[in-house]
Parts: C-alpha cells; structure tokens; sequence
C-alpha cells in the first residue's frame, strides 16, 4: 500500500509545485468571496410600481368619478402634486399616453408618474387611510389585522403596508394587487451594482427568488461547473501521465515493487482526486453561501460532486491513455478533448432527433373490428396495413392546428363499434376542442364535428356505442350529431370554441352544478357501461340508469394525489403520482391488493383487460407494470423493449398488447403472457439514422451530455418534467430523462478505456 | 538451481518496430551469464549491444521472448525480487517539482520503506554521495553529475542486495567518479552485489571483479578481469624481448617461436613480441635464443589493459 500512497503524495506534490492547485483554489476562493456577500432582503411590499397600474386609463377614470365625499379616489387625489392633478383631471391625458419608443413593452409616462406621486405622496402619509373612506370596501385580512392593531401602533413600513392594501382594494381592477411578501437579491446589504433598474422592480416574493437561485445554481452546475470546469480539469491533468511515462522516468518506477497497472491507476485517480478536492472546494462552498445567505438547502448540489468526478474521469481516461501511449500533454488534451467535443456533439444530436422521433411514438393503440390502429404523440393516426406489412396514414383531413414546436396528441381516438367509427378530439393547445370521426365507408378519413364539454379528460366508447365524455366540467353522454359544429372565434390563427356550448354532449352525472376537481380521472367498463370516478381521492361507481349514470358505490381513498385509473370487469386499477399503485373490487370498491412504483417516474396509463383478469400501469418512463388483478399478485412478464414501452391496451380476447420503439406493436398471450405476434412496418430514414448511425456512434463515444439528466434528476429527484409545466395533468407528455442510460454507457466507456489502457501497459516494453 | 544472484540462460529478445512495416530487431542473442552474491560484475560492450536491454530483461521492465532469465532465483520481473534490487538507470529523469530530499522521500516510498526509516537513512546517504548539503534543493537545479548522484542514493535508499548501475558515472566529474568508486567498494565489504554496466573501462577495471563483454547480443567474453584480458590474446601469455646477436642468428633463433611482433633496433638490436602457453614455453623460447648465440638484453612480460582487451575482442568480432 505504501508505494501507492507515495504515488498518491508526489501527485499533490506535483500539483503544488506546478502551482496548479494553488491557482485553481485561489481562484476558487476570490469565486465564492465574491459570491459571499449575497444576502436576501425581504420587504414588507408596499411600493407601487408602474408596472403595478394594470390599466392607467382606468385608475384616472375611477379618481375622477368618486372624488365626492371621503372617498379613497379624493384622500389619493388630495395628496398628489398639482401636475398630476391636471393630468387626471384631462380626459385626453390618460388617452394620448404612450410607451417610449425604445421600450414599447415599458411603462409610460404616466404610470411612472403615478406610482412614483403615489408612493411619496400617499402610501407614505400615515393619514391616508381612514375606516370611514373604505367602509364600503372589503378589505383584505390583512389589512384588518393591521387595523386592530391600530394605526399608532405600527411601524411606518406597516403603515405603508395597510395603505397599499386599503389602495389596491380602492382601486381594484385598475391596480394590481401588492404581492404578500417580496424579497430581492442584495449584495454586501446592498442593491446588486449589475441589477438594472428594471429587474430590481420586477423583484418578486422570497420562494420564487429562492427558487431562481435554484436555477442559478442549476446553470451554475450545469455549465460552469461543468463543461467549461470538465476541459479546465483536462488541461490541468494533462501532464499527470505523460511526465510519469516519460523515458529516463518510468524504468525507474517500473524497478520499484510495484505493479503496472496499480502504478497508472494509482496515478489516475489521483488525478481524479485532485479534481474532486477543486470540485469540492468550490460546490461546498457555493452550497454554504447560498444555504447560509439565502436560506436554499439544495442537498442536490453536493450530488453534483460525484457526477462531475465521473464525467471527468471518463474523459481523463482517454487524456490518460493518450499520455501513456505517446508521452505527450498536447496529444493529450487535443484527443481528449475531440473524443469529449464528440461525445457531446452525438449527444446534443442524438436529444434532438429523440425529441422529434419522440412525437412518432404511439400514444393509444386502438383494436378495431376491421383492423388495428395507432396514434403518435404528434396526434397522426396509422392503420395497419396486412398486405404491405406496413403502417399507413388515416384519419387525414382538415381542421387540426399545429403550433410550432409544441407537441400535442389528439384524446383517442377510441372505436365506436356500433356504428363502427373511430372518434377522437382535437383538445390540444390551440385546438378546436371538437370531436373527429373517421369511418370505413370514408376510408377513415377524418371529419371534424360536435365540440367536446369543456376541459374535457377522458372519452370512452362502450360497446353498445355510447360515447361518454369526462372532465372537469362533469361526466357526458353524446346525444347529437357527430357532423354538427359549433362557431367559434379566431385569435391569433388559431380556433378557440366557447365553453359552454356542449353540442350534443348532455350532463349525465345527475349534478349540474357539481363541478369536478382538475385532475379528475375516469374509467368505463366497455361491457357494462359502468363508469369508475375518482376524484379528490373519493372513488365512485356510477351506473348507467334511465340516461343517466347514478352513483351505486363510493369510497374515500384519504389521499389527495392525481392519477390514471383503468376498469374492466372486476376490477378498477388506480395509479397515484406518489407511486401508489391499487387494485380495487369493482363491485365493493374495496382494496384487492396495493403496490407501488417509484414514485420519481410518474404513471401515465392505467389499463385493466375486459374481464378483470390483467391489470397494467405504464409509466412515463416507459416502464410497464403488470399485475394478476384477480390474485392481486405482480406479474413478471417478458415484455419487449419495456422501459420503451409508450402505450398498452387489452384487446377483447384478453390479450395484451404493448407498443415500443417508435410503432413496433407486440401481442402477449392474455394468461400466459407468451409473446405471439410483432408488427412494425417500415423504418422512415430518419429513424434509420437514428438506429444505426447515431445510437451506435453515441455507444461507442462517452456521453457527458447526457450526464445532464442525473444532474436534473438529482436537482428536482424527478425522472420526468411536465411540458405544460408543474401544473399538468398527470397523463399529461412528459419529457422523460434517461437517468441511469449516461451514467452505464459512460461507465462502461470508462471501464473499456481504463483496461484497455491496463492490457497496453501490461504488455508494453518501456 | 545455482546461488547466483543474477542467472541467464540463452536469454533471447527480439523488439518488433514500426506500426505498419514491423522490423524485427533481436538485441539478445542467448545470453547467458551469472552474477555471484558480493562480486562486482561489470556488463561491457559497444552502443546497441543489448546491455541496457538485458538490465531492463531482469528487473521485468522489458519482457523477454525467449531463454530464462532469474533475479534471487526467481523469474525475472518478480515484484518480491525487485524488492531486493536497487536500480539507477540511464539517462534517468527525476521529477523537477522534487528536491534531493523530497526525491528520496518519494523513492523510499515507492521501495516500501517506511517514512521514519527513510528520514533516518536521508542524510547519511546524501552525505555518501556528496549531497548533504542540496537536500532542500530542487532536483530542476541538479547538474548531470549530481542527479546521478542522487540517482545512486535513491538506488540505495533500502538497503538493497543488489543495486545494477547503468552508466553510473555518466556526467559525474573524476573527483564524483572516484566517492562512486568507493561507494562500490564499501558496498562489495558490507557484501552487496553490484551489477555495473558503463562505457569507461578504466572505471570497471578499477572495481569489478568480473566483467562480461556483450556484442550484437552475444555475450563474447567472460570471466575476471585477467581471464578476460588474457582471453583476449588467445589465452597466451605475452613476453616483449630486446635481442642482440647477427641478424641472420635471431632469425634463426626465432624460427618455431610464436612470434607477434617484430621491430629491428638497429643492425644487430631487435625487439620481438613473443606468445607463449605458459611459463615453460617462455623458457623454452629463451633458451632457443641462447642456443642461438644471441644475447637477451631485456626481457618484460607484458600486460594488457582492459580497453585493450575490448578493442580486441570488439574487433575481432567485427573483423568476423
């Protein structure tokens, strides 16, 4: 052991005296001194920025119309200076106000005025408010609390406090309201010297500084640390090899009671551990000075540390292996860096053709009578094509909108078997929120009709072809014609329906004023009709009686997480976002067995076979989940590409059916679960580069770029990111980050590379 | 198996060069060799002999192709041989970020010696090779001649059974040759064995006990530093006479005389280089000369140096 800590010393002792190290941390240091004084500062908000005058027009209209009595419009008007007073009181004043012209978006004139008048004039006059002015206002709690306590009893920012609450309740709707609480960035207890002006009044609440801290610090991480810290660590390790297998010093080394491979493994990871004291010095740092100055805890960004070690040691194993081949730093650096440059290059490649190979994946599979259809996550519809082997384009037609760049499936399609018709809704961004039918007669070519009930979640077709629509705004049967339209307007080029005009789609819950909760989920049993609810945790069976469903069963599952919910036969399937994964009786609604997934990759679809006898939870991830749901057992079945798996469903004869890579459909044995039949068809040109340029170019190169995804999994210990944002519906696209895919591929280049280079000193005549 | 402490046995490596074109080059041949416990044994021979390969062969930096080559009688390379080896290369290259001490610090550690142990040995040893007073200094400011030095202090550091010098004196001027000198010497009395390989012959004729001459792979001569001098006059002893008579009765004299070298002096003074087998044979000649009637004048048997011997050797192979 001794001769390897020697190694390990003179390593440090090397980059002392290189004065590497020193210089690193010095630099590091005036870093996160620099960084230091940063503070938080949190007001209690009383200011009115111009920014805060919503509608200027407005708030000189509302002073000039109650200025008799003691009105708050006249204690306002009193207090400010003449000037402005002329100004409210011109009609036109308010009318020819304008924006400058190089800033179109900025405040005008008058809004400056009035806020900069206001806030000297009038929050600051600790007479402003009086109970008797605002009798007839309803003012917050706040500001009630802060008049019990009395006005001579506060402090003068509390006074200005009560005094914008009392304004804002005055002059509502021209005004907005005074955020509770603000907080702004300082530094050394000042204003930040690089803040402009304009960001300064943009200062929000403390949680969303904190949480832009956050993002700061994910940049932070993400760029300076990484990257651009990754090719500083490689210029600065550079040496570390080649001047230890120079000629003159390596038969020396090789004299001494040492093995080979210790001897350059020793010296690599004392490389790394150089690097790790750096890293360390400085995230360790940077995490205090943003715990202890701004209160964010972020645990995540000491996770960073080992990530960042990886990263780095996969690319100096090949600076390393370099060094021990041709002795040289510069050869060194300049392969590690092209083998890095192309890692990253494949990798940013790579996330971009997968995002858009992402949009042809299948999102619902739907088992017709003549024939199997699919639809991609860009909402086309595919019908397979038994004499091509091929799937082919259907349910073309007009009437969908594409927003650039957003991605959006249609909800279903479903199959109507009665009449023998596929329905499904255009509910996107910018859709026309009606319903889409297709039939054989039309060669399933689309037409677009009835608009769907508001906020529409869930269709169903039962076999007796009823169509049942679910959502927020209640539970629907469709009782119209498909072809009828509804007007609706246009707004920017695109269509928007009026919400209340259902067009055949007639309530059915029996409760016209009950509304449903967003995340509400909903499930039918296609041979009964019978309809699962659950909501707000409460799971009810409704039953369709006299046309309309009636509650028969209810039960409160005491949580108050989203989920997918799937029914068939006797058995209802309900996956939460926390991972907890129930199977219930259909008929008690009582608990069969629960389970649970991992909780950072969210379910997006719950599906159980018609009799009750398979149930399944496919998550976002991809990852399928199978369960006996009559024994209430977990099933181990083969299923093919899964943790690719984007979409499932249960045909009639109970069999299950799953779909992977991009349109690849795989039919399982309903009892067995012994795979029976695949169909893919084509592959398009771009996906033939994907699988057999780029996905093996990116397995023989390192993937730091995709290192990306630990990095956000470990800053938010998600697996997945809504792409509405945080407030999505749980089966709402997600993007999914392959977490654990970088971290093997670069183990598994780290680990080639390091006995590669082993077997080539083993076996090299120095 | 023999008590050598070094043992070679048609030891044979052959280098394959060039990344597309290979070039074999063999630069051993079958060697073979032993080196006893306690002896200096000096490794002779031309640029490109194989005398560096063959040092690198035994401590398992380079790996044989074929034959047997054993250190401690255990396979060359062995790490629990290496142990017992201390090893100066040539044209070594300390790390410039060490100093004299901070270098043996490093070298003791790397031979598995503990710090104290080596904090203790520092000074004695840097004192031995004339460094005491540079310990603190940074080897970047070392001449040649006080890296080797410190190369043999190193060498050294753990008290080894074996050290294999390779060109130890390369660098270091006369007054460094001759502490080196003396170093061997103390280290061949405390019973150490040294492995020496250097290009100044008179060096080794001055300390080894041995020497082995290498050529083109091929050990050509070995033995003691006599035996391979006197080898290398066909193993005959040698006698210079200056003769005095009638020209035409030392010529007649020397007739059937194994005679090497012949000057005349002048009209009746000659001076001849005779070889001999032993010395019955150098009596015999001179009493042929005496039967001859002619006078010995002077009569000196001759020594050769080392150098000689290898110029010999060398270019008797080369001539070959």
């Amino acid at each position: 052991m001794r001769p390897y800590l020697a190694i390990l010393h003179d390593s440090f002792r090397e980059a002392v005296a290189s004065r590497t190290l020193p210089f690193l941390l010095v630099f590091f240091t005036i870093v996160l001194l620099a960084l230091a004084p940063l503070g938080l500062r949190e007001d209690v908000p009383w200011k009115l920025r111009s920014t805060d005058i919503a509608d200027v027009r407005l708030l000189t209209i509302k002073l000039r119309a109650e200025r008799a009595g003691d009105t708050p419009a006249k204690r306002v008007i009193d207090r400010l200076p003449e000037d402005l007073r002329k100004r409210i009181a011109d009609p036109e004043a308010a009318a020819s106000d304008k924006p400058p012209e190089d800033n179109p978006f900025g405040p005008t004139k008058l809004q400056r005025d009035f806020a900069e008048g206001i806030n000297e004039r009038v929050l600051s006059d600790a007479k402003f408010f009086s109970k008797e002015a605002w009798d007839e206002k309803t003012l917050p709690d706040e500001a009630k609390s802060l008049m019990e306590r009395g006005v001579s009893s506060l402090s003068q920012d509390e006074v200005r406090r009560l005094n914008r609450l009392a304004f804002d309740t005055g002059f509502s709707g021209a005004v907005l309201p005074a955020p509770k609480s603000s907080a702004e960035l300082t530094w050394l207890g000042g204003d930040i010297p690089l803040l402009t002006d304009t960001l300064r009044q943009a200062s929000v609440d403390k949680p969303e500084v904190q949480r832009q801290a956050q993002d700061l610090l994910r940049a932070v991480s993400s760029w300076i640390v990484g990257p651009i810290g990754l090719l500083v660590a490689i210029f600065v390790t550079s040496t570390i090899i080649p001047r230890m297998f120079e000629a003159g010093a390596i038969d020396l080394l090789l004299s001494k009671p040492i093995s080979r491979t210790g001897l350059y493994l020793t010296r690599f990871f004392s490389g790394c551990a150089f690097v790790f004291i750096t890293f360390s010095y400085f995230i360790v740092g940077l995490w205090l000075i943003v715990g202890l100055r701004l209160g964010v805890w972020n645990n995540g960004l000491l996770l960073t540390i080992p990530l960042l070690l990886f990263a780095f040691a996969v690319i100096f194993a090949v600076s390393a292996g370099t060094g021990v081949i041709w002795r040289n730093p510069i050869v060194s650096v300049l392969l590690a860096v092209l083998v890095w440059g192309a890692g990253f290059a494949v990798g940013v490649v790579r996330d971009g053709v997968h995002t858009f190979r992402n949009g042809d994946k299948v999102r619902e599979i739907v088992l017709a009578d003549g024939g199997m259809f699919v639809s991609d996550k860009n909402g086309h519809v595919f019908k397979w094509s038994d004499s091509t082997r091929d799937w082919n384009d259907v349910f073309k037609g007009q009437g969908r909108q594409m927003m650039a760049g957003l991605v959006y499936p249609l909800l279903g399609p479903v199959y109507d078997p009665a009449s023998q018709r596929l329905i499904a809704a255009d509910i996107g961004p910018g859709g026309t929120n009606r319903l889409l039918v297709g039939s054989n007669q039309s060669e399933w070519e689309r037409a677009d009709g009835a608009t769907l009930p508001p906020a529409t979640r869930s269709m169903f077709v039962t076999d007796d072809g009823k169509l049942i629509a679910a959502g927020q705004a209640g539970i629907f049967r469709f009782e119209g014609d498909f072809g009828a339209k509804t007007v609706g307007w246009q707004f920017w080029g695109l269509n928007f329906t009026s919400d209340t005009k259902t067009n055949g789609f007639v309530r059915a819950d029996g409760d016209e004023n009950r509304g449903w909760s967003r995340d509400v989920a909903a499930a039918v049993d296609r041979a009964s009709g019978d309809l699962i609810v659950l909501d707000r945790g409460a799971v009810s069976r409704y039953r369709f009686k006299d046309s309309e469903y009636e509650k028969t069963q209810s039960r409160d599952l005491e949580t108050d997480k989203a989920a997918v919910i799937g029914f068939g036969g006797t058995r209802v399937l309900a996956a939460f976002a926390d991972g907890r994964v129930v199977i219930l009786d259909a008929a008690t609604l009582k608990d069969v067995a629960s389970f649970t997934i991992p909780k950072n990759d969210p379910p997006r679809l719950a599906e159980v076979s018609r009799d009750g006898a398979l149930a399944a939870v496919l998550t976002h991830g991809g990852t399928l989940f199978l369960y006996d749901a009559r024994k209430g057992t977990r099933l181990d079945g083969d299923v093919r590409g899964n943790g690719d798996v984007s979409s499932i469903a249960f045909a009639s004869d109970g069999s299950l059916w799953t779909a992977d890579r991009l349109k690849r459909l795989t039919r399982y044995d309903g009892e067995s679960l012994e795979r029976k039949e695949s169909f893919e068809g084509s592959l398009s040109r771009m996906e033939m580069i994907y699988r057999y340029a780029l996905r093996p170019l990116a397995w023989v190169l390192p993937n730091t770029y995709g290192l990306r995804n630990a990095e956000t999994y470990l800053f938010t210990d998600r697996k997945s990111e809504a792409i509405q944002g945080p407030d999505a519906r749980l089966e709402s696209e997600r993007l999914t980050y392959d977490v654990w895919g970088p971290i093997w591929q670069n183990l598994a280049f780290l680990t080639v590379v390091l006995g590669l280079t082993c077997v080539y000193i083993a076996r090299k005549d120095f | 198996m023999s008590e050598a402490i070094v043992h070679v046995s048609d030891l044979r490596k052959t280098y394959s060069e060039g990344l597309v074109f290979r070039r074999r080059v063999e630069a051993l041949r079958g060697v073979s060799l032993a080196v006893q416990p306690g002896e200096i044994f000096g490794l002779l021979g031309p640029n490109g002999a194989g005398k560096t390969t063959l040092i690198k062969v035994l401590l398992g930096i380079v790996r044989k192709s074929e034959g047997d080559a054993r250190l401690f009688d255990r396979p060359a390379g062995d790490r629990a041989a290496r142990r017992r080896v201390g090893y100066l290369p040539e044209s070594h290259r300390l790390p410039r970020h060490l100093t004299a001490n901070t270098a043996l610090d490093y070298y003791g550690g790397l031979s598995d010696v503990p710090a104290a142990e080596i904090r203790r040995r520092r000074p004695h040893l840097l004192r031995l090779v004339g460094l005491e007073k540079w310990g603190k200094t940074s080897v970047a400011k070392f001449s040649k001649g006080m890296q080797q030095r410190l190369g043999l202090a190193q060498a050294m550091l753990h008290d080894p059974d074996l050290l294999v010098l390779d060109e130890p004196t390369d660098g270091v001027d006369p007054v460094g040759r001759a502490d080196i000198r003396r170093v061997l010497r103390q280290l061949k009395e405390r019973g150490k064995t040294v492995f020496l390989n250097s290009h100044l012959l008179q060096e080794l004729e001055l300390v080894c006990d041995r020497v082995a001459i290498l050529q083109n792979g091929r050990v050509e001569r070995i033995g003691t530093l006599d035996e391979v001098k006197q080898l290398a006059a066909g193993g005959r002893l040698e006698v210079a006479m200056q003769l005095e008579g009638e020209l035409s009765a030392i010529e007649q004299a020397l007739a059937g005389l194994d005679v090497r070298k012949k000057d005349a002096v002048d009209s009746r003074r000659v001076q001849i280089v005779v070889g001999a087998a032993d010395q019955a044979a150098v009596d015999t000649a001179v009493d042929a000369v005496r039967r001859a009637g002619v006078s010995v004048c002077g009569l000196i048997r001759r020594q050769r140096t080392l150098e000689e011997a290898f110029l010999e050797i060398v270019g008797e192979e080369e001539r070959a």
